[in-house]
C-alpha cells in the first residue's frame, strides 16, 4: 500500500538534511505509527506521503501512485486529519463537512452520520468558531472521512481531547482498521501508539532507527521479573524482585504468597517510551 | 464546475458576513461617485487657469479608478488568501482532488473576473467614459495582472492578519503612480518601474499619440515583469504552505 525506498529530503535553503534514506512498507490494513520527538522529520515524512512535497529525492509510492507524480485522483484515495483542526470558522460544522465533501468525487457516507460515530451530532449546527478544541479534532477527524479513503493520515489524532471520546476515536480508528483501512499515525503520544499500532518507526534526526510491533518490543525488552510489595512481619514493607520462572518453585516468593501480607505485585515491562530512549538515546518531549 | 459554484455560493454568503469585504468589493464604486461629484470643484480650485485640462485630468481619475478596482480587490483576495492560510483551511484544502493549484486558480481568477466586471460601471459612475477606446485595452488587460501579484504579495510576505494591514499599506502606495507619472516630469521618476503599475499606464500613456514601438515595448516589459513576479510571488507561497 505504501512502499518508501532511499527517501531524503532536504527544505530549500536549509543546511541539514531534513530526512536521510528511509525505507519502510506498509501493506494494506496496517495502523502504522511514526514516534518521534518534535523535529525529527516526522512531519516531512506525511508531507511527502500526502503529496505537499514533491522535490523528493528517492521513491514514496502510496497505492501505486509515485508521489511526485500524483493527479487529483491520488487525493481521492487518501483522508488527511492534520495535527491543528482548521475549518471556516463562520459556517457550521455541518456546512464545513458539505463544503469539503464537494471536492471529492467519491461519495462515503452522510456527514451526520459520521458526526453521530464521534458524538458531534447534536454540535452539527454550531459555528466551527464555538466548538471547543476536543470537538474540533473530533470534526477534523471525521472530514478526513469524508470521502471513504482507504488510507487515512492522522497527525496526533487524540490531542486536546477528553479521556472519553478519545477512547471513542480509538475504538472508531480499529474499527476504520477492521473494514480494511491503511492508516498512518503520527505521534509523539506512546499510549496510543502501544494500544493502536500494528507496527512503529522510531524517528529521530530524519532517520529511521527501528520499525517493530510495539507489543513485540515490550514484550522482548522486558526486564523478565515480577516485583512484588509487602507487609513485613515486624511492620513496616517491603519490597522483592524475583525472575518471573518457576516461581511455583522459589520460596521466598511462596513465603510472601502464603503471609496474606501481599500489597502489590506486577511484571516490570518496558514501556514503549523506555524503548524509544533506549534504542534513540533521545527523549520522545 | 458544480463544485466551484458551490465555493462560488460559501464565499458570497462569506462575503455578506464580512463588512471589510463589503467594502473593499464596492469602494471603488464608492470611489467613482466621489470622483464625479468632486472632480469639477477640484478643478475650480486648483486647475482653473493652469495648463491643465478637464481632458488630462479625467484621464488622470479616470486611470486611478480603474486601477483601484484590481488594487482594492487585490489586497480583499490577499486578505483571503492570509485568513485562510492562518485558519488552515487552504491546507486542507490542498489535500482534496482541488487541490492547492484549484485553490489558488480559483482564489485569483474570481476576482480578476470581478474587477473586469466592475471596470465599465465604475467608468460609467464616475463619467469617465470617454478614456475608453481600443487603446486602453493593453492596460485594462495588465492591470488585472495586480490582483493576483498583490494578493499573493500579502499572503506570502505577512505572516497573519496584522502584517497583512501593514502589507496593504504598502499596496495602497500603487494608487499614486497614475498621479506621479502624470505630474513629475524628473527623470527619477523611472524608479517607480520597480512597482508593476508603472508599465501598463506609461504604456497607455505613449499609447494616447498612436500606435508606436516605444509603446509596444514598455507593455512588453510590463508583461514580462508581471510574470515575472507572479511566478516568484506564487513559488514563495507554494514554499510557505509546506
Amino acid at each position: 500500500m505504501i512502499k518508501v525506498n532511499q527517501l531524503s529530503y532536504r527544505y530549500p535553503r536549509s543546511h541539514h538534511q531534513t530526512l536521510t534514506e528511509l525505507n519502510f512498507t506498509v501493506p494494506k490494513g496496517e495502523i502504522f505509527g511514526f514516534l518521534g520527538p518534535s523535529g525529527a522529520g516526522k512531519s516531512t515524512i506525511q508531507k511527502i506521503l500526502i503529496g505537499l512535497i514533491k522535490d523528493y529525492q528517492g521513491s514514496a509510492t502510496v497505492n501505486g501512485y509515485e508521489i511526485r507524480e500524483t493527479t487529483s485522483d491520488f487525493y481521492e484515495q487518501i483522508g488527511v486529519a492534520f495535527e491543528f483542526p482548521n475549518f471556516y470558522s463562520k459556517f457550521t460544522a455541518m456546512e464545513n463537512l458539505k463544503l469539503f465533501s464537494k471536492f471529492y468525487n467519491r461519495k462515503g457516507q452522510e456527514p451526520l452520520e459520521l458526526l453521530k460515530h464521534v458524538g458531534l451530532e447534536n454540535a452539527a449546527h454550531l459555528k466551527a468558531s464555538s466548538l471547543s478544541k476536543g470537538m474540533k479534532m473530533r470534526l477534523n477527524f471525521v472530514r478526513a472521512l469524508l470521502h471513504d479513503p482507504a488510507i487515512l493520515f492522522l497527525d496526533e489524532p487524540t490531542s486536546g481531547i477528553d479521556p472519553t471520546n478519545a477512547r471513542t476515536m480509538i475504538d472508531y480508528i480499529l474499527d476504520l482498521k477492521q473494514q480494511g483501512k491503511t492508516i498512518i499515525i503520527t505521534t509523539h503520544n506512546m499510549h496510543i501508539a502501544e494500544e493502536i499500532c500494528d507496527r512503529v518507526a522510531f524517528i529521530v534526526e530524519g532517520k529511521v532507527k527501528l520499525i517493530d510491533s510495539p507489543h513485540k518490543l515490550m514484550r522482548e525488552r522486558s526486564k523478565q521479573t515480577l516485583h512484588l510489595t509487602y507487609h513485613k512481619e515486624s511492620g513496616g514493607m517491603s519490597s522483592l524482585t524475583l525472575p518471573i520462572t518457576n516461581l511455583a518453585s522459589n520460596q521466598q516468593f511462596m513465603k510472601v504468597l502464603k503471609s496474606n501480607q501481599l500489597i502489590s505485585m506486577y511484571t516490570e515491562e518496558a514501556t514503549l517510551e523506555d524503548i524509544f530512549i533506549e534504542v534513540t538515546g533521545r527523549e520522545l518531549t | 464546475m458544480a463544485r466551484l459554484l458551490f465555493l462560488l455560493s460559501y464565499d458570497l454568503r462569506s462575503i455578506q458576513k464580512d463588512l471589510m469585504t463589503m467594502i473593499a468589493i464596492f469602494a471603488p464604486i464608492l470611489m467613482a461617485l466621489f470622483f464625479r461629484f468632486i472632480t469639477p470643484v477640484l478643478n475650480k480650485m486648483f486647475f482653473e487657469g493652469t495648463s491643465f485640462t478637464s481632458t488630462d485630468q479625467n484621464l488622470v481619475i479616470g486611470l486611478l479608478l480603474l486601477l483601484a478596482t484590481p488594487v482594492m480587490l487585490g489586497i480583499m483576495s490577499g486578505f483571503i488568501l492570509l485568513d485562510e492560510k492562518d485558519e488552515g483551511v487552504a491546507m486542507s484544502i490542498a489535500v482534496t482532488p482541488f487541490q492547492l493549484k484549484g485553490y489558488l486558480l480559483y482564489r485569483l481568477t474570481l476576482p480578476i473576473l470581478v474587477s473586469l466586471i466592475l471596470a465599465y460601471p465604475v467608468l460609467l459612475i464616475g463619467g469617465f467614459t470617454e478614456i475608453l477606446t481600443l487603446r486602453l485595452l493593453p492596460f485594462l488587460l495588465l492591470i488585472l495582472l495586480e490582483i493576483p501579484i498583490i494578493a499573493l504579495f500579502m499572503a506570502s510576505m505577512a505572516e497573519n492578519k496584522v502584517e497583512g494591514l501593514a502589507a496593504a499599506k504598502v499596496v495602497s502606495i500603487l494608487l499614486a503612480i497614475p498621479i506621479a507619472i502624470f505630474f513629475v516630469e524628473h527623470p527619477a521618476i523611472m524608479l517607480t518601474g520597480i512597482l508593476p503599475p508603472y508599465w501598463p499606464i506609461k504604456g497607455y500613456l505613449l499609447l494616447l499619440d498612436g500606435w508606436n514601438l516605444s509603446a509596444f515595448l514598455i507593455l512588453f516589459i510590463g508583461i514580462l515583469y508581471h510574470l515575472l513576479l507572479l511566478y516568484s510571488l506564487l513559488k514563495r507561497y507554494e514554499r510557505m504552505m509546506r
